[in-house]
C-alpha cells in the first residue's frame, strides 16, 4: 500500500468512526488517534476501533 | 482576505529558531514535528507545539535539491527526517494563498506542503497541516480554508461529549475561488 493510500484510509477510517460515534471528532482528536494508531500501524479496521475505545 | 487576515507566520514565532524535538513519519506519509520540551498531558508525553502534515502533497529539498516527497519510501523519508532533526532549526514559515501551498524552512531545507491531488472530495475536515500549540489553540489551513481554534470549543470534545459549535472561539477565514 502506497503512502497516499494509506493517507486515505486513515481519513476513511477516521469517517466511518465518526459515524459509528454519532459525532465529529476534533482535530485534536485526530491527532490523538493517529498518534496511537502508528504506533502499531494500523489498518483501516484497527484505526475504526480504536477510535471508537477512544472516544466513546 | 478580506480585512482580517490571519498572519499564519505569526503563530509560529515562538517556535522560530529551534530545532524540532522530533521529526516522525507516522501513517501514511503524515509527518509530525514536535517543539519545546515534552511534558505529561492527557496521559501521554506530548510537546507543546505540535505541526502535523496531515491530507497533503509534500516535498522536501535541501539547497534546491529535492531529497523526499510524500511518495516517497519510507526508509528515505525517515532517514531525511533524522537529518532534520540533527540539522535544522524551523527559520521561517511562508504561504501563499493563490496556491494554498505553505513552505515551512528549516535553515537550508525546504518542506512544501501543497493540497492533496488524491482526494476528490476534499472538505472542510481534511486539513492539509495543523499547528497544535499551548492551551489547546490550534491553527489549521485545508481546503475550506484558515481555521483558529481556542480551548473553550475544544472542551466539550475532550471530555468525550459530542462537540458543541462554539463560534466566539472559532475563527475561519475562507478562501475566495
Amino acid at each position: 500500500m502506497s503512502n497516499i493510500d494509506e493517507n486515505k484510509q486513515f481519513r476513511d477510517a477516521v469517517r466511518e468512526a465518526e459515524r459509528r460515534l454519532g459525532y465529529k471528532l476534533t482535530r485534536k482528536n485526530k491527532e490523538d488517534l493517529h498518534r496511537e494508531g502508528s504506533k502499531y500501524g494500523l489498518n483501516y479496521h484497527g484505526i475504526v476501533q480504536l477510535a471508537e475505545d477512544m472516544f466513546k | 482576505m478580506k480585512g482580517t487576515a490571519i498572519k499564519i507566520h505569526q503563530y509560529f514565532e515562538p517556535v522560530i529558531g529551534l530545532r524540532p524535538l522530533r521529526v516522525k513519519l507516522g501513517l501514511g506519509s503524515f509527518l509530525t514535528f514536535e517543539f519545546g520540551p515534552r511534558s505529561k498531558s492527557h496521559g501521554h508525553l506530548c510537546a507543546p507545539w505540535r505541526l502535523w502534515i496531515y491530507l497533503s502533497n509534500w516535498s522536501l529539498s535541501h539547497r534546491g535539491h529535492q531529497l523526499v516527497d510524500s511518495d516517497s519510501e519510507r526508509r528515505r523519508i525517515n532517514i531525511v527526517a533524522h537529518r532534520l532533526e540533527e540539522e535544522a532549526r524551523l527559520t521561517g514559515v511562508e504561504f501563499d494563498r493563490r496556491s494554498r501551498r505553505t513552505t515551512f524552512l528549516f535553515n537550508d531545507f525546504r518542506l512544501v506542503v501543497s493540497p492533496a491531488d488524491y482526494l476528490e472530495d476534499a472538505d472542510e475536515q481534511d486539513d492539509y497541516w495543523i499547528f497544535f500549540m499551548p492551551n489547546d489553540q490550534v491553527l489549521a489551513v485545508g481546503p475550506s480554508g484558515i481555521h483558529t481554534e481556542r480551548p473553550d470549543a475544544l472542551h466539550t470534545a475532550m471530555t468525550g461529549k459530542k462537540q458543541e459549535e462554539s463560534f466566539e472561539a472559532k475563527r475561519v477565514i475562507r478562501f475566495e475561488d
